[in-house]
């Protein structure tokens, strides 16, 4: 995907064909500044505000398009969340995502400068400042084409600016709950250069909310992030599950391999879905027990699937071969880099006790933080290097999946 | 933010009560002789509507508090003539009930269907709820996370170790506090003071000790208990005019109601809506 650098490449005919095909039709938008705390003035006719230029994602909720503010040629995403069902109105998703923006403020966080509603489609757009990368590609082009992780300034700098943002959600009872390379931005240009944004909150929870299953209209998000006791069944979402996906980010930038890689989508049998991204921590870490997580017998899919009654699934076939949990295990992992104070942090944050696992506070105190290289804002250069185009290729044009 | 009241959007939305009173419902003081009083009888009629749709729903009383608290918000800036409240006040429950993320199953028609039931001659359909979705959302913009004061309220009681008796009153207080604008103009604890404070005053029950070591502009707890008391002097005048009084049908019968049967969108009477609106608050 990330082949070749085309930059500013126009895709108006990309955009045309979606909108022909998807009924995407920016004409009617009709926008709602949203300024901060201040008073904003508005723009004469809102549909001439921003010019589509083209799609560069297609998520589980929603098209997410490129565009340029026409007064000021700023780019900014606009993320146009999918109908719902007939008579359900606005989706969940889109509420949770915007009222959670909404009064959210922090660098390391996605802002939302406006909102367009379409009233007829039921259904409504963000529009977000652009960011050129996202983790996922970044990760993608190392693997691919450089065929070497980033640099250490690079990962730890990433990795900092990561915890803090989350470390700001936790700290006002937000759980993200969606944490992975893809909803994980990176700008390119400008003052914000190689600052990490954190994106989606289609799935954000403030935690006394009451919690939906993982599931909603049979599709499933990605597991691959996904913390074991979630898999285990539990039904608490605890700050720690965050903690978890970043220890999975971590590694993956350490490696440019993910983690855990399981099954990428299975609607059909979720079982065997889950079963596979079980056995995978199994693999790589270790089977855990009830002596270093005394609460994993209180979980629900644990004391079915503990060994003896996991009968018939390839877990209970392979149960044998898999090595006891033991911190050692995850050294063995391909590519992992021999820094103590890096494997350090990684293996608390991959702690498969909840309740032991690092807090985003202790995480961003521990002494990885603290020695050379410092972390930084750009997380492509250290401080007072000269200012350079970032080291990737912009982003290309989506097509349109059916 | 979520857990900070201090940062949120709420507190930075909050407005004295003069300013309240210059925004709110302008055209239906000019152009539908409503006065202060009568604006203030009509939401009171629309908060009962809300509780009572709600409590047919079996919502929480979060839902319903915060369902509320939306409408108030609505109309501090916007009117009767051009948004019908049998309308707006259903949609904020419908709101509210995604807010919270309640498990109802298509919310949108049981709303309308409830309405119906509750009200035959309700004139609107669940497609005019989802369209009103969008435009109390605008109006609100996109500000959703509400505070209540009921967090606050049992903090404070478990601190001053209330008897039974005021401590119930303190709970009626802080519930009749919705049929006030205090949700709009003060900070959800310094009502749930205000509950305290009313409560231990009446059943004479010293908290003075309590209250000055709390550390909170006293100032503003009085001014929210008066304006709690207020509510209840009204209810008392009310019911002792009631004769003299013009009805509340006859209140509500001044509000052009719109048919959806003849406008393909309830809200789209004044065409300039959105305009006027993105342009005059945004
Ligand atoms: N502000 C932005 N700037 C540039 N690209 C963006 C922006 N926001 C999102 N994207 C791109 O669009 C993709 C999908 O966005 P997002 O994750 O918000 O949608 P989603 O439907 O919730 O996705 P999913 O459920 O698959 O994670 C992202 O992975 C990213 O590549
Ligand atoms: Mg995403």
């Amino acid at each position: 995907m990330l082949a070749t650098a085309s930059p500013s490449e126009p895709c108006c005919a990309i955009f045309l064909f979606v909108l022909a095909t998807h009924k995407h039709d920016l004409a009617d938008l009709r926008f709602c500044n949203l300024p901060r705390h201040q008073e904003a003035k508005h723009s004469e006719g809102e549909n001439a505000k921003y010019e589509s230029m083209c799609l560069v994602g297609e998520g589980t909720y929603g098209f997410v398009f490129k565009a340029k503010e026409r007064a000021s040629q700023k780019k900014v995403a606009i993320k146009k969340f999918k109908a719902t069902k007939e008579g359900e109105g606005i989706s969940l998703t889109a509420y949770r995502e915007i009222m959670l923006l909404r009064e959210i403020d922090h660098e390391n966080i996605i802002k939302v400068r406006d909102v367009a509603i379409h009233p007829e489609e039921k259904t409504l757009s963000l529009i977000m400042d652009y960011a050129e990368y996202d983790l996922s590609e970044i990760i993608r082009y190392h693997h691919h084409t450089l065929q070497t992780p980033p640099t250490p300034y690079s990962i730890k700098s990433c990795l900092w600016q990561v915890l803090n943002a989350i470390h700001y959600l936790h700290s006002n009872w937000i759980c993200h709950r969606d944490l992975k390379p893809s909803n994980i931005l990176v700008m390119a240009e400008g003052p914000e250069q190689g600052l990490v944004k954190i994106a989606d909150f289609g799935l954000a929870r403030i935690f006394q909310s009451p919690l939906r299953p993982l599931c909603e209209n049979g599709v499933v998000v990605t597991i691959w992030y996904r913390a074991p006791e979630l898999l285990f069944g539990s039904k608490h979402y605890t700050r720690s599950v965050d903690v978890w996906a970043i220890g999975c980010i971590f590694a993956e930038l350490l490696t440019t391999n993910p983690l855990f890689p399981g099954k990428e989508k299975d609607t059909k049998n979720p079982n065997l879905f889950q079963d596979v991204q079980i056995e995978k921590l199994f693999q790589v870490l270790g089977k855990p027990n009830q002596h270093m997580w005394p609460d994993i017998n209180a979980l629900p899919d644990w004391k079915t699937k503990n060994p003896s009654k996991w009968k018939g699934t390839l877990i209970e076939k392979k149960w044998n071969q898999y090595p006891e949990a033991h911190p050692d295990n995850l050294r063995k992992v391909q590519n992992m880099p021999n820094d103590n104070h890096a494997f350090d942090l990684l293996s608390r944050m991959l702690e498969y006790d909840p309740t032991k696992r690092i807090n985003t506070a202790d995480a961003l105190d521990h002494p990885y933080f603290k020695e050379d290289p410092l972390p930084g804002a750009n997380m492509f250069r250290p401080a007072g290097s000269k200012y350079a185009p970032a080291p990737y290729p912009a982003r290309q044009p989506m097509k349109a999946q059916k | 933010m979520a857990a900070n009241f201090w940062v949120s959007s709420h507190q930075k939305q909050l407005k004295t009560k003069e300013e309240l009173e210059r925004t709110s419902n302008l055209r239906d003081k000019l152009e539908l002789q409503l006065t202060s009083e009568d604006i203030r009888r009509i939401k009171m009629h629309f908060v009962t509507e809300i509780q009572n749709l709600g409590k047919k729903l079996f919502l929480r009383q979060r839902v319903i508090a915060s369902a509320i608290v939306y409408m108030r918000r609505f109309y501090s800036k916007c009117s009767f003539k051009d948004h019908s409240p049998l309308l707006i006040a259903p949609t904020c429950l419908y709101i509210s009930s995604k807010v919270e993320e309640c498990s109802i199953q298509s919310p949108a028609y049981k709303i309308s269907g409830e309405m119906k039931k509750l009200d035959n001659t309700w004139p609107y359909t669940t497609n005019d709820v989802l369209m009103c979705e969008f435009y109390i959302l605008e109006c609100l913009q996109f500000f959703l996370i509400v505070y209540h004061p009921y967090r606050s309220l049992i903090d404070y009681l478990s601190d001053c170790k209330l008897s039974k008796g005021p401590m119930d009153m303190a709970w009626n207080l802080l519930n009749d506090s919705y049929c006030t604008e205090l949700s709009l103009t003060c900070s959800p604890y310094i009502i749930a003071l205000a509950a305290i404070y009313i409560a231990s005053t009446v059943c004479e029950v010293d908290l003075r000790g309590w209250f000055s070591e709390l550390n909170v502009e006293m100032r503003e707890v009085m001014a929210a208990s008066s304006e709690l008391l207020e509510y209840y002097e009204s209810i008392k005048r009310m019911e002792k005019e009631r004769a003299l009084m013009t009805p509340i049908s006859a209140l509500l019968a001044r509000i052009p109601a719109k048919s959806s049967q003849n406008t393909s969108h309830p809200m789209h009477n004044n065409t300039s809506y959105g305009q006027q609106r993105i342009s005059g608050r945004f």
